[in-house]
């Protein structure tokens, strides 16, 4: 019984002294989970590696739920990795922690190749702790069949986007029409949401980052449309309470529209469906506003690397860079960085409503987004919401409570305040 | 009094009938990998595909070096089984059979600690391996792992069992106790080894959380850390995700077929209590 | 012959070189076992010791001493108060629920005829899928719009249950789920502890005019008795670090109803960015799990151990 145990051992130790690396400088990555981009940054990754032939890459992929178990407990330990892909919504937590490229290149000039809305995830004070390679946008997807046989039509261009009472008579008379199973699928997350939010004018954080949910008439007027929508069965519940993904409800075929981003596109384009479908602009409040997401790649500043770290960041900041790695995606994500012709290919005509509705989007709603205060109370946030929107608790209550969640988290952010 | 015929009969095909119903979900699953894309959430639901094709199956390929995660995988999960094996036996040996100070409180601290879970001490464990220089290394998801307090638990509880005659007769035979444990418990413990065994190769080959924690480099991943990571920021690929959950359940079934026979027959002549 | 055996009543004689490596031998069978143990659970256990008494902000790097202050926080804590509950809820249905079924599968399928070892084999699969497919499926026949159950229950002219988006239908379906997952390693194990039982003893019965039911009770069940022990104490463990496919499938709601403690010390640690308010959870709680396992212990086996 000894035996093969012992060889076992041996074959594990001999494999990892087989795959030991000696020369050169390696750099470690901490990529997301993505099917749809992993592999493109991957080979953009191995670009950089030809040009500069000392440096390889020794990348980790991790996918999204397990992501702050395996970053934390690497920086908590003190081997941060190198570079590190982080989204929209984790970005400014790790702020402090974050390599400052302002060090390496004139902050002003990094800046500003990219658009307003993402200037603000990047900058922390007077650092500027990363960039952005790949925008998303959330947007409206809608089942052309099926709005076809209920004759309804959906606005053509931003001027005659839907307001909201619009937008849900026309899902009604939709489903009504052609007893269509679902409504609208809308993802279950605090982002989705916040859409309602901006378009009302509201943020979620004051300007001065002190108060939770500052504009009191704002929210409950989102809180309240969406609890409008809830109550006359438009959205499924299998997606509210539950937590189904939209994408997946919509490709069923039988869902009127999707409440949901542009990242769905490349599944429904590549993988196909059984019926036509189209994206539209969102419908308006106030204004008309959609929620920047995207991804980012930062470096670390305790890691032993963060020279050549801030190179490469820097190198893929070059827009020709960043071009070529949106190019190779074919077109399904948009870009960040200001007058860039990205070819979207087949994408094209679908990102248009959301490139547009994102475009006239005001700073403040990423500026908003970014706070570190947000990236700590998502859960605890959504679970307040369902519960007011399921109608199982009364909106003042659900006041009170995601107050006192936001609140408490902008104090534990430590930061309250952002310097102009 | 023998059963009828018919009855045994009825049996069996009951068996099978309940045993169908009861992996509906199951067939679902595996039959979704050979759908189409198109087809996979459609309405109304179909549990079994109009156009099966087997390109799920072929993305698998594409999602990284499978084969060395497999391979990977297959390294923790028998050799760390076999560590399992001995370890467990000799402790279960020395908590049923000796008496010592400490072990009562032994016992239940061993078994105490399977209510820790893992993700909470995810940083203290992470430190330990780094000073180890496990960080990186399959060592370090093979070694840790093998003190499972279930099978220091399971091997107590079956040794406990095992008639003290039989040893004491060894004994007079002039045999060490390293020989007892050896040529005496050891055998006599082939069913819970062998069912050990299959628990110890599921749980290693399942295993996520370690490989999470210590594995870096994509060349050391394991087959379940990659399927998770078909678990995207945004989408899922539910396609290949299904095909390749399907793919990695093989092996371990095998492994259950092979031992299941040592396990079931146990061991009636003479060393057991019944 | 009073040559040192196994099973002494006292400590061992004091011959002294002899003496001190007899009195190591179980110490010596136990190294590895405590070795790994030590380093790698009742190190991190102490150290995690040491974090509950901080406040941890893990992305700057700032530990805080607060002593018991995570502890208090805990006793006041609603949530914690009842992920406890559910845990209690979801292991009082769990255990004798898995327990029946995998007797019952075990006794139904005992015969090694060819039809019935396919079925263990059939029953068994469900045990070694990955937490992600578990839950995917279930979760897709539960789904309340078009899930195949609710469906049958439409054709039937009943209405649909909300089967993850309801309370009680949420925590029946999750510990549904959890039985389905356990039941063919179970089956196992009752199918070799029954395997051990010998047949003389049902002929015994049998002549003594004892029905099926009675030979069940008076045979099998008392001649099952360690294994019963295994089986609760293995699923007791088991709904105390229930976690990942229930993440999936409910994601501790409705409102937080389906909600356990290891998601708990889970999103401490790594959402709220507390890893000192997760462990300190993990500590409170060890004790009185600790308790339970050994009352578990006591009753089962105070005829089971010769």
């Amino acid at each position: 019984m000894f035996f093969p145990r012992t060889s076992f051992i041996a074959a594990a130790c001999t494999l990892f002294a087989a795959i030991h690396q000696a020369d050169g400088k390696t750099l470690t990555v901490l990529l997301l989970a993505n099917q749809s981009t992993q592999k493109q940054i991957q080979v953009t990754l191995q670009g950089y590696s030809k040009e500069h032939p000392e440096i390889t890459f020794d990348i980790s992929i991790v996918s999204n739920s397990s992501f702050p178990a395996k970053l934390n407990t690497l920086l908590a330990s003190g081997n941060p990795p190198d570079i590190v892909e982080v989204t929209t919504g984790y970005i400014q937590l790790y702020a402090p922690q974050a390599l400052d490229l302002s060090r390496y290149i004139d902050p002003g000039v990094l800046v500003n190749r990219y658009l307003a809305s993402y200037r603000e995830f990047i900058k922390s004070g007077e650092k500027v702790i990363g960039i952005p390679i790949e925008a998303t946008a959330n947007g409206l997807f809608y089942n052309k069949d099926l709005f076809d046989k209920a004759g309804v039509s959906v606005p053509e261009d931003p001027d005659h986007a839907w307001t909201w009472e619009q937008f849900k008579e026309a899902i009604e008379t939709v489903k009504k029409r052609t007893n269509c199973r679902l409504g609208v699928a809308y993802d279950r997350s605090v982002m989705r949401w916040s859409n309602l939010l901006y378009q009302t004018d509201g943020t979620w954080i004051s300007e001065d980052g002190k108060t939770f949910l500052p504009d009191r008439e704002a929210t409950v007027r989102a809180m309240k449309y969406f609890r409008e929508l809830m109550d006359a069965k438009l959205i499924p519940a299998s997606s509210w309470p539950g937590n189904t993904d939209a994408g997946q409800l919509f490709r069923t075929g039988v869902a009127a529209a999707m409440w949901s981003g542009n990242w769905q596109l490349k599944a429904l384009i590549e993988k196909g469906t059984r019926f036509r479908f189209g994206t539209t602009y969102f419908p308006k409040d106030k204004i008309r506003a959609t929620a920047p997401g995207g991804e980012f790649l930062i470096g670390m500043q305790g890691s032993p690397n963060r020279d050549d770290a801030a190179q490469l960041i820097l190198w893929w900041a070059q827009p020709e860079n960043t071009k070529r790695y949106l190019d190779s995606l074919g077109g399904s994500l948009l870009s960040p960085m200001k007058d860039l012709e990205i070819n979207y290919g087949s994408y094209a005509e679908y990102l248009k409503p959301m490139l547009s509705d994102l475009l006239v989007t005001p700073p403040r709603v990423a500026e908003d987004l970014a706070r570190p205060a947000m990236a700590r109370i998502q859960d605890d946030l959504i679970n307040e919401l369902v519960l007011y929107e399921t109608g199982n608790q009364d909106l003042e209550i659900t006041l009170r409570n995601a107050k006192q969640i936001g609140q408490n988290a902008i104090e534990a952010s430590g930061n309250p305040g952002r310097e102009p | 009094m023998r059963m009828q015929p018919i009855r045994i009969i009825f049996h069996d095909v009951a068996a099978i009938v309940v045993c169908a119903i009861f992996l509906l979900p199951v067939i679902w699953a595996i039959a979704s990998a050979f759908k189409p894309s198109e087809e996979l959430f459609e309405f109304p639901p179909s549990l079994f595909p109009h156009h099966p094709t087997l390109q799920s199956f072929q993305n698998i390929f594409s999602t990284g070096d499978v084969l060395r995660y497999a391979l990977n995988s297959f390294l923790v999960a028998v050799g760390s089984s076999l560590i399992t094996l001995l370890i467990s036996s000799m402790a279960g040996f020395a908590l049923a059979k000796y008496r010592f100070p400490g072990q009562k409180i032994l016992f239940l601290l061993i078994v105490g600690m399977l209510l820790v879970p893992l993700q909470v001490l995810m940083i203290p464990v992470f430190l330990v391996l780094k000073t180890l220089g496990w960080v990186n290394s399959l060592l370090g998801i093979i070694i840790p792992p093998a003190a499972t307090p279930t099978g220091t638990f399971m091997l107590r509880q079956f040794i406990l069992g095992i008639p003290d005659e039989l040893i004491e007769a060894a004994r007079l035979d002039g045999a060490s106790d390293w020989k007892i444990y050896w040529h005496v418990i050891l055998p006599l413990s082939a069913p819970v080894l062998a069912a050990l065994g299959i628990l110890s190769f599921t749980w290693r080959w399942n295993d996520y959380i370690w490989p999470l924690i210590a594995i870096n480099s994509q060349d050391r991943y394991t087959l379940q850390l990659a399927l998770a990571n078909l678990i995207g920021t945004n989408t899922v690929e539910w396609g290949t995700l299904l095909a390749y959950a399907t793919s990695v359940l093989l092996p371990v079934l095998v492994v259950f077929v092979i031992f299941q026979r040592y396990f079931l027959k146990g061991n009636i002549a003479g060393g057991v209590k019944g | 012959m009073s040559e040192h055996s196994l099973i002494v009543d006292e400590m061992p004689r004091p011959d002294v070189l002899r003496g001190t490596l007899k009195f190591l031998t179980p110490y010596f069978f136990l190294l590895p076992t405590l070795i790994i143990f030590g380093l790698f659970s009742l190190f991190p256990l102490v150290c995690g010791g040491f974090m509950s008494l901080y406040r941890i902000d893990m992305v700057n790097g700032k530990w805080l001493f607060i002593a018991l202050d995570n502890y208090s926080r805990l006793l006041r804590d609603p949530v914690f108060g009842q992920s406890v509950l559910n845990t209690f809820w979801y292991a009082i249905a769990v255990v004798p629920g898995t327990l029946i079924a995998s007797l019952a599968v075990a006794l139904f399928l005992r015969e090694s005829r060819p039809a019935r070892l396919v079925a263990r084999l059939g029953f068994y699969i469900p045990f070694v899928l990955s937490p992600v497919v578990v839950a995917t499926s279930w979760k897709w026949l539960l789904n309340e719009d078009f899930g195949v159950v609710d469906d049958l229950l439409r054709v039937l002219g009943l209405s649909s249950i909300p089967w993850l988006t309801s309370q009680f239908p949420a925590r029946f379906s999750v510990v549904v789920t959890t039985v389905w997952n356990l039941v063919g390693f179970y089956m196992l194990m009752f199918l070799a502890g029954l395997s051990q039982i010998r047949g003389e003893l049902y002929e015994a019965a049998k002549i003594e005019g004892a029905s099926v039911l009675q030979r069940f009770y008076y045979v099998t069940l008392p001649m099952l008795r360690p294994t019963i022990l295994l089986v609760v104490v293995l699923t007791t463990v088991h709904s105390v670090q229930a976690f990942e496919s229930i993440l999936l499938l409910t994601d501790g709601g409705p409102a937080n109803s389906t909600r356990l403690i290891v998601q708990n010390m889970y999103d401490a640690a790594f959402l709220h960015l507390n890893p000192g308010y997760g462990v300190a959870q993990a500590i409170l709680l060890l004790p009185v799990i600790l308790f339970i396992a050994w009352i578990q212990m006591r009753m089962l086996k105070s005829e089971g151990e010769g």
